[in-house]
This record gives C-alpha cells, structure tokens and sequence, in this order.
C-alpha cells in the first residue's frame, strides 16, 4: 500500500463516520436523528465540493509540467 | 530549391474506436457496472458508486437500477457489435427488472412520499452533478484508440526528377498513465466493519452498538485512505448505514411502536408514548373540566399530532421542538417561546373557556394539528371546584 497526495474526501469522510461512530458509542442521547442526517449530508456535500476543486487543481498543475 | 516539403493536406483524425457500454471485468465490486459506466461517460466510479448507495434508500430504486444494468449490459468479453447481453434469459430478466425499476422511480416522481426529503434529495442529486461535471477528465482514453497507418500527406522533390511520398512525423508518443497499484484497503476495512458488528454482538451490544461499531471501523479505514491505498468506496456502505444507525438509535431509546393511533385521555397527568405515526388526541372522554395546573403528555418520536380542542376549554400547547409545525386550523402558530419551549394559548372557541389544560408535546420532528371547535367538553362540576379550591389552599400553604 504505497503512500499517495492526501485524499480530501477519504480523509474528512473517515474522520466524519469515525466521529459519529464514537458518539453513538460513548454519547448515544447526544445523537438526534435530525441532527446527524443532515450534518453528514452537508460535511459530504462540502468534501465533494473541496476535493473536486483539489482534484481539479492538481490535475492542472500535473498537465502544465508535462 | 532543393528539398521542398508541401503539404497538401492536413492529416486526418484518426478514427475514434468506438465506445461501447461494457461492464468492467477489472474495476468492479459486485457487477462491475459502476466501473464500466464511469469509463463510459469519463466518471469516477466511486461517484457513481455512492450515488447507488443512496439511491438505494428510494424504496430499492438503486438496487432494481443496478440489477437491470448487471443483466441487461454484456461484459467485456462481448463482442464489440453486441450492445446488449447475448443470452435471451438475461435479456428478459434485465428487462423485466428495469420495468421495475422504472416503476418505483416514477411512484417517487409522482408521489410526495419523501416529503420535505424531497429538496434535501434535490439539493444532493445536484450536488453530484456539480461533482461529476467537475471530475470529467476530457476526451476519450488514448490507449483505446488503436494507431492509425502513416498515411501520405505530401511529396518531396527528389534529386532524380521525381517526386517521392513522405509521410507526416509522427506525433509524440502519448506516455500511458502509470497502472494503478491495486489497493487492498477498502476491502480490509469492509471486512474489518463486519467483524467488528460479529465482536460487539458478542460482547451483548444493541443494535445501536453493532452498526456504530461496524461504522468505526468503515470510517478509520477511510481515514488511513486519505494517506495510503483507497478506500472512498466505502462511502457507499457507510452512508447508508449511518443513517439507518440514526433511525435505529432513535428507536431504540424510545419504546418502539408505530402506527396510528387514537388517544382519548380521561384525566390530568396522563401520558401516550408513539414512536412513529399519527395521533388522534380526542378529550370527549374526559371527565369534568381541566382545572388550574392541569396537563397531559404526548412523547412523540416523528410524526403527526392532531388535537381536537374542545370549543369550551383553553388549550396550552407546549412542544420542545422548534423545529416542527404546529398549525392551528390550517394556519401555522408561532408561539411565544418560554425556557426553550414553544408556547402556543388557542383560546376557547366559544368565547368562555370553561377550563384551561396544558398539553405538552415532546417530539423529534413532524407537525402538530390543532382543529378547535370541537364539542364542547365537561362542564365544572362541583368535584373540580373543589379540586381547584384545595389546589389554591396547598398553593397558598406553599
């Protein structure tokens, strides 16, 4: 498993999912049904947005140099 | 003038290798079908793979969806004039799938059953298309385009009198992209989730515990994949079982019952527990008047409260939730807030209010209905004066 440029979405996912997991675990009367849907639906929404852009970026630098 | 190249034409675009909806035999996790249309139309896959994830929870449009194209799309050992599968039976499968497939997706186009989800599920179906615009990566793959012959496209003047074809120069070899590293990660912590779900059943976990430890696991995997290996596709198991988790731990913390129901309470103090559904609050039953400081309670997990104010009695609605409707008569109510709580006084509709009783509304989400003019209910009864009597003597004596 070979070490590659920070992954924004896999990242802010995995430390998302992680978060709610402990919190259903050590907290669960904290974890409202009307809070948790959409706090992940726009954390996903933003990630995409950035790791889009991110992706976009890095592309364009990648052609430049060629 | 002695060697002169014209060129008489330009060079002419090499043909373009047809694109062919092929299921993919190398980027796949169940079919393949996501890999072969993200290659099709120039998309990561992985998008495609959660927007099946979600679409999923659309009554098992998504899975309908998947098992059509898996039945219906040849794989990529077809030959390239087959556009649908060889076999007669997939074909018949494929396509009575897709019927109903297409069913369910017009039952969700025609009906309000996903409700205010409706512009959360808009606002999220536009947001992947944002995504799959900007992730389009130009042009078809040059590895599939097989090479074209040199073709003459000019004559250079030879030294003997003649002229000789020449050829155009080659373009520079395009370098093929490096080949991906297989990445193992994603299934390590598909498998890590499941066995993680086995450990917390066995340690006597609830349900909550199980899929909230199957979803750590989904989601440090997906951590150590922002730094090495992949492991985004898991987003497609993660999304959807963080909101079941949701929907379960709701449950779960409150008695699970749903349906509809009617509740016809007789006294002050009583109180009606629903999970899920609808509740028909109807005070005919009670007995007498509500007297000073009297209340009921309804502990609501989602859904629809009806009330029925009797015309002869003041209601006091109190929800914790702010973000429910409470409409009284069609018309939405915005109370006065109090400590966190909404407050909302629908007078008697007679005019006189004979008693005034505190209802008390504790629900997650949905919409409280108030109709008054209901018939009138109890008249004071000596009984209740002397209850209200005896309650001011205790207050005074407090």
């Amino acid at each position: 498993m070979s070490k590659h440029p920070i992954d924004i979405l896999s990242l802010g996912a995995g430390l998302l999912f992680t978060l709610f997991a402990l919190g259903y675990l050590l907290v669960p009367g904290s974890m409202g049904l009307t809070l948790v849907i959409p706090v992940m639906l726009i954390a996903l929404g933003v990630l995409g947005i950035v790791g889009a852009v991110i992706a976009q970026n890095r592309r364009k630098a990648e052609l430049e140099q060629l | 003038m002695s060697e002169t190249t014209i060129n008489m034409t330009q060079p002419p675009p090499p043909p373009a290798a047809p694109r062919l909806l092929r299921r993919s035999s190398t980027d796949r996790i169940f079919g393949g079908v996501c890999g072969g249309l993200g290659r099709y139309w120039n998309v990561d896959p992985v998008v495609l793979r959660v927007v099946f994830g979600v679409s999923l929870l659309l009554g098992g449009f998504g899975l309908f969806a998947y098992l059509a194209m898996w039945l219906l799309v040849p794989d990529e050992s077809a030959p390239p004039t087959a556009r649908v599968s060889q076999s007669w039976g997939l074909r018949i499968l494929g396509a009575g799938t897709a019927f109903i497939a297409a069913m369910i997706g017009l039952g969700l186009l025609f009906s309000d059953s996903i409700g205010g989800g409706g512009v959360l599920l808009g606002a999220l179906l536009a947001g992947v298309v944002v995504w799959i615009v900007m992730s389009q990566r130009g042009g078809g793959s040059p590895a599939a385009t097989p090479a074209a012959p040199a073709e003459p496209v000019g004559y250079a003047y030879g030294g003997d009198g003649g002229y000789t074809a020449t050829t155009a120069l080659p373009a520079p070899p395009v370098p093929p992209a490096p080949p991906r590293e297989r990445s193992y990660l994603g299934l390590i912590g598909l498998f890590a989730a499941v066995a993680a779900s086995g450990v917390a059943i066995l340690l006597g976990g609830g349900a909550t515990v199980v899929m909230a430890a199957a979803l750590l696991a989904l989601g440090v995997t997906m951590l150590v994949g922002g730094f090495y290996g992949r492991a985004k596709w898991l987003l497609v198991f993660a999304i959807p079982l963080l909101m079941l988790l949701a929907v379960v731990s709701q449950v779960e913390r409150a008695d699970l019952s749903a349906g509809q129901r009617v509740w016809e309470p007789t006294t002050a103090g009583e109180t009606y527990s629903l999970t899920l559904g609808t509740v028909d609050v109807d005070f005919a039953q009670w007995q007498g008047a509500p007297v000073a400081g009297d209340e009921v309670t309804i502990d609501m997990g989602v859904g629809e409260v009806r009330v029925a104010a009797p015309r002869n009695w003041d209601v006091e609605l109190v929800t914790t939730l702010d973000r429910a409707d409470v409409r009284v008569d069609g018309e939405r109510a915005r109370g006065r807030t109090v400590a966190g709580e909404q407050v909302v006084t629908i007078p008697a509709s007679s005019g006189t209010a004979d008693g005034t009783l505190r209802l008390n509304v504790d629900m997650q989400a949905g919409e409280v209905i108030v109709r008054t003019g209901a018939p009138a209910v109890g008249e004071p009864t000596p009984e209740a004066s002397e209850k209200t009597t005896k309650q001011d003597k205790k207050e005074k004596a407090a």
